[in-house]
Order: C-alpha cells, then structure tokens, then sequence
C-alpha cells in the first residue's frame, strides 16, 4: 500500500488534478481539505503520510496551516504547491516546516518527484 | 564577552539535549512506577539542574517550565500518593517543548560567530542549484532549513531576505561547521548542480595544542581511550610475561612498544581536554544577574580558567559549580545594608579560582559574606533527627559542617529561584565524588566560607597510592591520600573504645587496613613503627595503617566486571607493575564501612 496523502487546495479541480496524478503514482487520497482550517482538522483526523498543500486559501492560509499542523505534530510531512509568482511565501512555509514544494502549473512528474523527496527524509 | 557566550551556548546545548533524553527515559519509567520516591527524585533534580543552566544564560521559558515541573514533582513527593497518568502525559508535553526551545538556541542565538569562525571550524559551502530548477530561492530555502536540521548556520550569502525575495542568481553560499558532513548530506538531494567548499580566512589560528579544530564525536573519543586503557593493560601484562627476555633486541622492541603506547595514551588523554574557561565564563554574567535580584553587590575574581580538564569532568562538575556560587551570592554575601553595619565594605567579593595540585584538580569557591551559622546548622539537623540534643556540645567544628553534606539538609525555608530547597550540598558532594573527588568547606563567622574540590584531572587515568596489606596491593586515589608517615604503635591510644592518635596537634581517628577487610588471618603481629596513610575526605581526616607502603603510580581505571561492579568499595581496578590485578578503593564508602561498624559494636 502506499503512503496516505491529504491534498489540500481549495480549488476542486487542482485537487482532483493532484489527486490523480498521486493516485496514479501508487498513493492512497485519505482525505481533502479546502482550507486551511479544515486541513489541520483532517490532519489530526488522518495522521496522513504527507500534506500538499496550496498557499493561497481562504479562511486559514496554507501558511498558517503548516504552522498549525507542525505545531502538534514536529514530523508532518508538507509540500506546499504554489504559483510561480509566490517565491517569497513558499520560503515562508518552508521556515514555517514545509519540506519541499511544487510549482504550478506542474508536470506530474515533477510532483510524485518532490513527494518521493519528502517521503524517503 | 560575546565571543564567550557561543561556548557555552554550545556545551548548554549539548547538556540540556542530554538531560532531556534522560527525562524521556525517567518519566516512561515513572509511568510504570508512578510510586518509585527514587525516580521522582531524580526526575526532580534534572529539571531543578535544567533550571540553573537556563537561568544562567537567560532563558526564561525553559526556566519557567523547568521550575514548574520541579515544583509539581516536589508536592507529588510531598503528598506521596504517586504520579497519576494525566500529570505524566503533561510532564511528556512539557518536555517535548523544552526540547523544541532548547533546539531552536543558537538560531536566533547568533552572537559570537566570529569566535566560532576563529576556532577553524566553519567553511563556506557553495551550493549551484540546477538551471532549470523552478523558484530558486525556495529551493534554497530548502536547502538552508536540511542544512540547519544538522549543523548550526553561521553565515548565509546572499542575505536569507534576498534569498526570499529571489534576488539571487542559481548560486549561494551557507556558512556552517562539519561543512564535510553537510556536503555529504547534501549530495543525495534533488536540484542541486555542485556543491563547493571553500576555505575562507585560512590564516586563522590553529588551537592550542596543533590538533587543529576538527569536531570529533565524543562517544568515538571515549571507545578510543578505552581501546588504549585495554592496550595499556596487556601490554603490562606483555611485560611481565616477557621480562625474562635475554635478548637485547627483543627487549629493545619492547621498550619502544610501551614508549610509543606511553604517548599514545598522552595525546588520547590530551585530546579530551577542554579549558575550564568554558564553564568559568558563564559565572560573571550568572552572579551579575542574581546579586541583582537578590539586591547584593558582588565582585567575583577568577583565576585558573585557562586549567584544562577532561571532557567529561567538566560536564560533571558544571552544576555542583554553579550551585555553589549560587550558595555563595544567595547565603554567603549579605545585602550592602547589614555589611556596612558589620564594618566591611558594602561588595562583597566572591573568588572562584582553579589550580592543579599533583594529579588533581583543585577548585575553591570563596566568599567573604557571613558564613555558616553553626547553630542553625544544629538546629536543622536537631529538626531532622540527626542528631539529640545530649550530642550537641560534643560535636567538633568539622562534625557540624559535616552535617551540611547529609541528603536532604538545607537551612533555608523560602521557596525562590534561588534557594533551591534541599538540592544542595549532598548532590554537589555526590556528583563530586562520582567524578572521583572529595568537598571541603571551610567557615568563619562574619569572615566567609570557602568551599573546595578536589578530583582528578582525568578519570580514566588517575594516580594511585599502592598499599599492602596481608600480602595483597591495593590502589588508594591520590585524591584523598594527604601524606604517609611511619608512626610509632605507642602513639595510638584509646578513646572511648576507638583508637585515636595525634599528628601535630590534630586528634586522628586510626583505621587498621586489615580490619576494615575484616581479615583478622595470621595475627597483626605487632610491629614498633607501623606504615600510616593520613586521609582526608570531606571535612574528615583520619589515618590508615597498613602493612607496607608500595609507592605511587599512574593507574588506567578499569571499570569492574559484573557482578563485582555492585560492590561499592572499589571504583575499579588495575594492573599494576608486575602485571597483577590491583583493586582500585573508594575510600569514601570505606570510611562508612567503617563508622557503621563502630556503631554496630
């Protein structure tokens, strides 16, 4: 079986995008989230394996949502899948915990790449 | 001042990651045995430890939390009903956010590179990322934050803002020490084009001692003195098995072979050492801050910083130091007020000095406040029942100040930072002598009291004092072995069933080697001068006749094997001269041995 992924986006189709592309790639979608809210609550709810996680969102960023999610649980694993234009957020987040990052719009390869990356530290 | 404080942000560091992995241990320990006094107590101490140390350099979260902690434990105690599950799960919480808090120092730390930098350490690792690769600076942030995971970021080029805001081209450059190790580390991670290191202010200088300044695992050093400590032994026992040789060749092969392993055994010993300056240079800032606190006015006067120990004795007698400087500005100097009052200058000046003695180290805190009040002392002990009222007047100046080391004695009442509720000299003492050393206080009414230790500079290799007795050598650490003297049997007499003698007008309690053996075989023939080894242990001195003197000597200590490493009266063992095994004594828990008999008869 392969690992558990949240995808958290607040857009259905890049969710379901990812989610293909992911399950494609021989992972499992336990759950989404459209906020970042809702991600820290599916996160607790899930344990997943790994997060990705868009950066703008309403209600809670991802920012935020990493903070959050890092603050009770030290070793989640988070991709942030960001715009191209959003470099200084992305480094945001990765101080804020994330592991690593995807840009958009993405090649799937370069997407099971980077969650691969975080999978293996 | 800055430069210092990296040190010592390095070995807090270093000290607190340990005593929290020893917390994790404890407390899944307590969970099964939520009732065990013993855990709860040590529990207890390492976050009161904690505390000091983060006191000591500022930090006041893990201070709070580490008070909290020590304060729950203590009423825990108090009420004795145990530790229940949901005060455990938070003592869990508790310590995972100190050590979050203890992991995130030196990040925003950053005072004091240039000393680090100076130490040879840190290398420049320039990292080209992939031109293809998409938002470089993020990609670099993820570089930086794996890097800062392992090694401790010195310096970044560009600036991490400019990295952020992607003013950079597919290059930058990370600062940091083991740049060897990062590099390693960074060569299995996607992205990266070539990763450099470069060399920057080569000509710094190169640390005392020419070893240059690399940064070696501690556990590594240890198994490499051990190895020696073991070759060391077989080689003796390679000497005596040989030391009929004839031929002058082999014997010459020999000789070079134990003068090679001689230095072998000197540069393993020499790379352990680090300079008391890395403890010492917390203590101004630690007594700035508590005499203000506590409103006292303090100079301190260091002296022998420079004195280099082992690793491991330094580590061990970080604490005993700071509490006993914390004694000296909380119960030594009085407030300016009552010092003006008593005549003395309104600054009360605390000295800590260090100097070698023989194979020892010596370390004496001074202060010149009130001093001990002997009386409280009697009436604390009276309280707990350590001694009866009728005891009082017989009691010596010594006996009393010896009553300071007794588990669980304190003659202060309030609960602050600073006093510390009964961890107090009994912990400095048994830390101390796990170190293989002895306390001694001194005291004066009004003039100040002084407080000493003494231990080896190393404990793997320590010089003993061989003593025979019925035919058997034993090691006594010279740590405590003050002088030998032949006596004459007629200067011992008798003192309430006790035998006693006089040595320049001290009475001295006498102790027959052979007794304390409780090996009574072959008679003691009376001989007219008898071999007396005068010893001197935590305020205590008494005399130890033996049969022969055999002469001092280096000794490596090794550790005894199961099941006769429970036996208390031995630290270890050694081989001496002609290749026999030699038991190593621990002569504080001989001297027990020896008063709890006394009692018994």
């Amino acid at each position: 079986m392969g690992a558990r992924v949240l995808i958290v986006d607040d857009a259905i189709f890049m969710r379901k995008m990812l989610g293909d592309i992911l399950k494609k790639g021989g992972y499992e979608i336990c759950s989404e989230a459209e906020n970042g809210a809702m991600a820290v609550e599916k996160y607790l709810e899930h344990k997943p394996d790994l997060v990705t996680m868009d950066i703008i969102m309403p209600d809670m960023s991802g920012i935020d949502a990493v903070k959050e999610i890092m603050e009770k649980d030290r070793d989640a694993k988070i991709v942030m899948v960001s715009a191209m234009g959003h470099q200084s957020l992305v480094v945001e987040a990765i101080q804020a915990g994330a592991k690593d990052y995807v840009v958009k719009p993405f090649q799937p390869s370069r997407v099971l790449e980077a969650v691969q990356r975080v999978l293996k530290l | 001042m800055n430069g210092d404080r990296s040190q010592y942000i390095k070995l807090f560091k270093e000290e607190a990651g340990e005593y929290l992995d020893r917390l994790d241990e404890i407390v899944v320990k307590m969970e099964k045995d939520p009732t065990n006094d013993e855990i709860i107590t040590e529990a207890f101490r390492i976050f009161h430890t904690l505390k000091g140390m983060a006191a000591s350099l500022g930090y006041k979260e893990i201070e709070s939390i580490s008070h909290d902690l020590e304060e729950r434990l203590e009423e825990i105690k108090k009420y004795g009903k145990g530790v229940d599950k949901g005060i455990i799960d938070r003592i869990f919480g508790e310590i995972d956010r100190l050590e979050y808090l203890v992991g995130k120092i030196g990040e925003e730390d950053r005072e004091g590179l240039e000393e680090r930098i100076q130490e040879g350490g840190p290398l420049f690792i320039k990292i080209t990322l992939k031109k293809d690769i998409e938002l470089p600076g993020a990609r670099a942030a993820v570089i930086i934050k794996r890097i800062e995971e392992r090694e401790e970021i010195e310096e970044i080029k560009p600036s991490f803002e400019e990295i952020k805001a992607g003013e950079m081209g597919d290059t930058f450059w990370v600062r940091c020490a083991n740049a060897e190790g990062v590099r390693e580390m960074l060569s299995t991670m996607d992205g990266i084009e070539e990763i450099r290191i470069e060399g920057e202010e080569k000509e710094k200088r190169v640390p005392k001692g020419g070893v240059g300044g690399i940064r070696v695992n501690v556990e590594l050093l240890d198994y490499l003195q051990n190895v020696v400590g073991e070759l060391v032994v077989s080689s003796s026992q390679l000497s005596v098995l040989l030391k009929d040789i004839e031929e002058e060749q082999n014997k010459r092969v020999l000789e070079a072979h134990n003068s090679s392993l001689k230095e072998l055994q000197n540069i393993v010993t020499r790379i352990r050492l680090v300079p008391l300056s890395l403890i010492f240079n917390k203590f101004p800032r630690y007594v700035r801050d508590l005499s203000k606190e506590l409103g006292r006015e303090v100079s301190l006067d260091i002296y022998g910083s420079d004195i280099e120990v082992d690793r491991s004795l330094l580590e061990g007698i970080s604490y005993p130091l700071i509490h006993l400087i914390r004694n000296a500005v909380s119960h030594g100097i009085e407030p300016p007020l009552v010092r003006e009052k008593a005549g003395k200058v309104a600054t009360g000046r605390i000295t800590v000095s260090a100097k070698r003695a023989k194979g020892d180290i010596l370390i004496e805190i001074s202060d010149d406040g009130k001093g001990i009040d002997e009386k409280e002392v009697l009436l604390t002990a009276l309280e707990k029942g350590w001694v009866r009222e009728g005891e009082i007047d017989t009691l010596t100046k010594k006996e009393i100040l010896r009553l300071l080391f007794l588990p669980g004695f304190t003659t202060l009442n309030t609960v602050s930072e600073v006093s510390g509720r009964g961890v107090g000299l009994d912990i400095v003492k048994d830390i101390v002598r796990s170190v293989g050393g002895s306390v001694n206080i001194k005291t004066e009414k009004n003039k100040g009291t002084t407080v000493s230790m003494k231990m080896p500079l190393s404990m793997s290799i320590i010089r003993v004092y061989l003593i025979e007795s019925k035919g058997q050598i034993f090691a006594l650490p010279m740590t405590f072995v003050d002088e030998t003297i032949m006596i004459p049997e007629v200067t011992i007499s008798q003192l309430m069933g006790k035998e006693i003698m006089l040595l320049r007008r001290e009475i001295l309690p006498v102790y027959r080697f052979s007794d304390i053996m409780k090996d009574y075989s072959n008679d003691k023939k009376s001989k007219a001068i008898l071999p007396c080894v005068i010893v001197e242990i935590e305020n205590e001195r008494f005399a130890l006749i033996v049969d022969n003197f055999k002469g001092s000597s280096d000794a490596v200590v090794k550790p005894l094997p199961l099941p006769l490493n429970t036996i208390k009266e031995y630290t270890g063992i050694t081989i001496i001269g002609d290749g026999k095994p030699c038991l190593i004594l621990d002569l504080p828990s001989f001297r027990y041995r020896r008063r709890y008999e006394n009692k018994g008869a």
